[in-house]
């Protein structure tokens, strides 16, 4: 039995994890590998009209693995491991896989609460039960699997002239595809890139005070935090938000970080199927000279 | 303090009700238009839903009529509701409209003690004892499920009447009846008349009416600004259809009876296991009442961008393709072209009558 799994919408931020478990569980494992042109046509032809980029380059990827493997993992996840919630698309992403792409052969569907660690490992058992695999086995394979959940993130020093903060869902600011080669583009110009894993924790979570009630989403908490920590630290110069069109939570994220950080310069890149990278590189080069005048301005006055 | 909150279908009525009740005003906000919806969108957030425009515009007037505090709920998601209050802030307040804000959060997000906290600050201005504040709580619990009882079995009715139109204009009145109601009392009364008036339409009890499921996004599917008064279309074209999701049904899965909410949650449900968020679930579980009550389609309704009901749209349209449910999925936006609503859903309707009548002819039914 060969196991497929899509490298689409939050592979990458648990990628660690994903890879680690499956190795230690022992069985054949397929990855998708990178998103391509084909994979977003496939994705587009199958997936509700409704639905956001992301999620169609997932269903693009399933129907890639339906051809190679038997089974697919697509994970229900209701909550991240810090406790925050996520677009309800990702609550019912088998279910709209399903119904998209027809595809019948899912596995591990049942409800992950990643911040419960005794349930996730309930779930997990419970779901490779149905593959055959037993007990032992799967909880040993979560154990150390766990630990990649929240081991370090790298820090990157940074001795660039200009600092921008790259913001947005991991799907969209890691896939390279999606948004169109956008960090290699930006470190081509010379600019500096932060992203919101280089702000730890506590920090994001100090810049929480302030607001009415505590925010429930990974991403609002998780970029807003970042934005607002890296702004008031005068560690930036800029933001590039990469957002896809239509997206729920992030049309809530962008008002408040905008409310946040005042007149510092932000630029919301909006991906949608219709790839036109001209008009895509004309804003982002806009952007950065806007950004360096601005600086050269700055340095003029003091 | 003068208090406000954003208009939900005929949510302002009832609390008009309660507040007179206990000796307090509330300002009622403009009722919505497209004027409205333009002065909202355009302080809004892009991306945002339908409802969020709608209710930026709400508080917008009802500060031009003097309100200086806002009741708003909130949930803790994973739907957009939750984070509502804190963005209607932002840009309420960077337009210099500054409210306080009372923000109604579940128990779970804030506490059981503050919510108390929160309730009684509502109330503070009050001059009632709490039994007779309970006593209004209960006047219009009954005049709200009185009202949702009435237009339940208008919206039955409408398809069998012999005048057509009898059922809709009995709604309506009593609506207008109830928004200037004085008390409860006499809301009461004018509800049992107008229970009284439908009992007695004519009926013909031959006809067979497209029988039809209505069922959608929270919002759009109260309030009749949103869906583009949907409703009264369909009692227009003698359609008998059922709604499943109103403000009563509201209050009881959530406040009166959280326990059944929670076990309607379990209910098992093969096309959508888990609770998403939202109400996709409630929306799904359309189907089985589809297939065990002889309904003949679903109309699904939806604002443009909703989370939930897309993974619900997502399913109804693989059901459609693989088990030949008829399901017409509307998605409304701002835009204001009726035309093209109004040509769908009477194709659907069409098409529903067609192949009802080919089921006639093969003999699946009894005939007349």
């Amino acid at each position: 039995m060969r196991i497929g799994i899509p490298e689409g919408l939050l592979f990458h931020r648990y990628e660690r994890f994903i890879r680690c478990f499956f190795e230690r569980l022992g069985v054949d494992v397929i990855y998708s590998g990178k998103t391509n042109r084909k994979i977003l046509e496939e994705g587009i032809k199958s997936c509700v009209d409704e639905a956001c980029l992301p999620i169609k380059v997932f269903h693009g990827h399933v129907s890639k693995l339906s051809k190679e493997c038997d089974k697919i993992a697509v994970f229900r996840l209701m909550k991240c491991e810090y406790g925050e919630s996520i677009c309800p698309k990702f609550c019912g992403l088998p279910e709209l896989v399903k119904s998209g792409t027809g595809e019948d052969n899912l596995v591990f569907t049942g409800p992950l609460y990643l911040n419960d660690k005794n349930k996730a490992k309930k779930a997990f058992i419970r779901d490779a039960k149905l593959l055959g695999i037993p007990a032992y086995k799967t909880s040993r394979a979560f154990e150390s699997a766990y630990k990649e959940l929240f081991s370090n993130k790298q820090k990157r020093d940074l001795d660039n002239k200009i600092v921008i903060a790259l913001l947005g869902h991991p799907y969209n600011t890691k896939d390279s595809f999606i948004n169109m080669n956008l960090i290699d583009k930006l470190k081509k110009m010379g600019v500096g890139i932060v992203t919101e894993e280089d702000v730890s924790e506590e920090d994001k979570l100090k810049q929480q005070t302030g607001l009415m009630k505590k925010p429930y989403w990974l991403f609002l908490r998780d970029n807003f935090g970042a934005a607002s920590y890296l702004s008031e630290k005068k560690k930036i110069d800029g933001i590039i938000y990469l957002s896809s069109f239509c997206c729920g939570t992030d049309s809530i994220t962008i008002e408040m970080i905008r409310n946040r950080i005042k007149d510092l310069p932000m630029l919301v890149l909006k991906l949608d199927e219709h790839t036109g990278e001209a008009g895509f590189n004309t804003r982002i080069e806009a952007f950065v000279e806007l950004l360096e005048r601005r600086k050269k301005h700055e340095a003029n006055l003091s | 303090m003068r208090l406000t909150y954003p208009r939900l279908g005929d949510a302002h009525i009832y609390g008009r009700l309660l507040f007179q009740e206990i000796g307090m005003e509330l300002i009622i906000p403009d009722p919505n238009s497209q004027r409205g919806l333009e002065r909202g969108s355009s302080i809004s957030p892009e991306d945002i839903c339908l409802p969020f425009k709608l209710m930026v515009d709400n508080l917008i007037s009802a500060w031009e009529k003097g309100a200086d505090t806002v009741i708003m709920p909130a949930t803790m998601g994973p739907c957009r509701l939750g984070e509502y209050a804190e963005v209607l802030k932002v840009v309420l307040d960077n337009h210099g409209y500054r409210y306080n804000w009372i923000l109604l959060d579940s128990i779970s997000a804030v506490g059981l003690n503050e919510l108390k906290k929160r309730l009684a600050l509502i109330i503070k201005d009050s001059n009632s004892n709490s039994s007779e504040i309970i006593k209004a709580l209960k006047g219009v619990y009954t005049v709200i499920k009185e009202f949702e009882k009435l237009e339940k079995k208008a919206r039955i009715s409408s398809g069998y009447e012999k005048q057509p139109g009898r059922s809709k204009e009995i709604v309506n009145k009593c609506r207008r009846g109830l928004a200037r109601a004085t008390s409860i009392d006499q809301a009461l009364g004018i509800l049992e008349k107008s229970h009284n008036s439908l009992n007695s339409i004519e009926i013909d009890e031959f006809k067979q009416p497209i029988k039809i499921i209505l069922t959608g996004e929270i919002f759009t599917c109260i309030d009749s600004f949103g869906n583009h008064n949907i409703e009264e279309k369909l009692m227009d074209m003698g359609v008998s259809f059922e709604k499943t999701i109103s403000i009563g049904w509201w209050i009881d899965n959530t406040i009166i009876n959280p326990l059944g909410g929670y076990f309607s949650n379990k209910r098992f449900n093969e096309y959508m296991p888990y609770c998403i968020g939202g109400y996709a679930k409630e929306t799904v579980s359309g189907i089985y009442r589809y297939k065990k009550q002889n309904f003949d389609g679903i109309i699904q309704i939806l604002p443009v961008g909703c989370m939930p009901e897309i993974v619900a749209k997502s399913v109804f349209d693989g059901l459609s393709r693989d088990e030949n449910l008829p399901v017409l999925s509307i998605v409304f936006d701002e835009m204001v072209g009726e035309a093209g609503y109004i040509t769908r859903i009477e194709a659907f309707i069409d098409m529903l009558m067609r192949r009802k009548n080919l089921n006639l002819y093969k003999g699946k039914k009894c005939c007349i």
